[in-house]
């Protein structure tokens, strides 16, 4: 699903949610692997400085017999050949969201933004055209279960399988 | 209270810092202005509220970690102080405080609305946030502007690049 809209602060916003998102527990220790949900192509507008990213997704307990230690660690890549191939983006664009304690059993709605020039940085080219962003993530330790909302008792006081959230991604152009 | 924007007029006087931090911030027991959080900014005419808005992370320092976040505004960095009585509204906090663990890390998303008439806010102001730990304890230690997937803070930090957002509705 996709939305379009213009006005004079935020220009060109995309927006894409996934209303039917699949359970992603798959994240392992060593390599990153591609966080679901968090792709998005965008050609910003002419005026714009910055690329606003951002990725709202649910974080939590990878099912009820699941670790209690969780969390979660993201990085930022580009591509501007469709797909590709993929580069990191660097310059502190990559996050770790949890804890690494079983004490904490970390879960949450989570909104990773990251305010990103449209200008030229070291290897990579201004960004004028269409250019592909999506995040990696792999755990630090434990498990972690996203977008399907364990230890969530709502009103039936039991776990319910059906409680997801829909992640979401999201650009926008921004101009000093 | 219910505020209707009307996006072809809103939204006006945007200004946006990023500051490409080298090194986090260390939270201490007493409060300490936030790098990256400064802006100085300047109401458009006949706005009625200021939006500050921050971006940013956090990690641990100690395992059981906490953050306590104000928000600061006065002619310059030097002459800084609560935006209201008691300043409420304007505080913010994160982390954990008991005994048990947290070690933990997450982003920092914060919105502030500041109201130009009660502030008598006509030239530039300065704003800047402060943070310290929970009830000044000097065991509950977090680091701003990085999150710490493990406690090698040193090695194993991942740096964030903070930004500070300002517009006029």
């Amino acid at each position: 699903m996709t939305f379009t809209t213009n006005n004079t602060f935020y220009e060109k916003l995309e927006f894409l949610q996934e209303t039917s998102p699949s359970i992603q527990n798959n994240f392992s220790t060593s390599s990153f692997i591609d966080i679901t949900y968090s792709e998005i192509s965008y050609v910003p507008s002419t005026f714009a400085d910055y690329v606003e990213y951002q990725y709202a997704f649910y974080f939590g307990k990878d099912g009820t017999s699941g670790n209690n230690t969780i969390n979660i660690i993201a990085k930022l890549l580009y591509s501007d050949d469709g797909g590709s191939s993929w580069t990191d983006w660097g310059e502190n664009t990559q996050v770790f969201i949890g804890s690494t304690t079983s004490n904490t059993r970390s879960r949450g709605l989570c909104i990773i933004k990251f305010f990103l020039e449209t200008s030229a940085s070291g290897s990579r080219s201004a960004w004028l055209g269409n250019r592909k962003l999506k995040l990696w993530g792999k755990k630090q330790s434990g498990d972690v279960r996203l977008h399907q909302l364990m230890e969530f008792r709502g009103d039936s006081g039991n776990v319910s399988s059906n409680n997801f959230y829909y992640p979401s991604v999201q650009c926008k152009s921004i101009k000093v | 209270m219910t505020y209707l924007l009307d996006y072809e007029n809103a939204e006006k006087n945007f200004k946006l810092v990023k500051t490409t931090v080298t090194a986090y911030d260390t939270v201490g027991t007493s409060w300490a202005n936030v790098s990256g959080s400064q802006i100085a900014y300047t109401p458009n005419s006949g706005a009625s509220k200021v939006i500050y808005e921050f971006s940013s992370a956090y990690g641990y320092l100690d395992d059981d970690n906490s953050l306590e976040i104000k928000l600061q505004i006065g002619n310059d960095l030097s002459s800084v102080g609560d935006v209201v009585t008691n300043n409420v509204n304007y505080y913010s906090s994160f982390g954990g405080t008991s005994s048990t663990n947290t070690q933990g890390s997450d982003m920092i998303a914060l919105r502030y609305v500041l109201d130009v008439s009660s502030l008598s806010w006509t030239g530039e102001k300065t704003l800047v946030l402060q943070c310290k730990t929970y009830s000044s304890s000097s065991a509950k230690q977090s680091l701003v502007n990085c999150t710490t997937p493990t406690d090698d803070e040193v090695n194993d930090s991942l740096l964030f690049n903070p930004t500070v957002i300002c517009y006029s509705i």
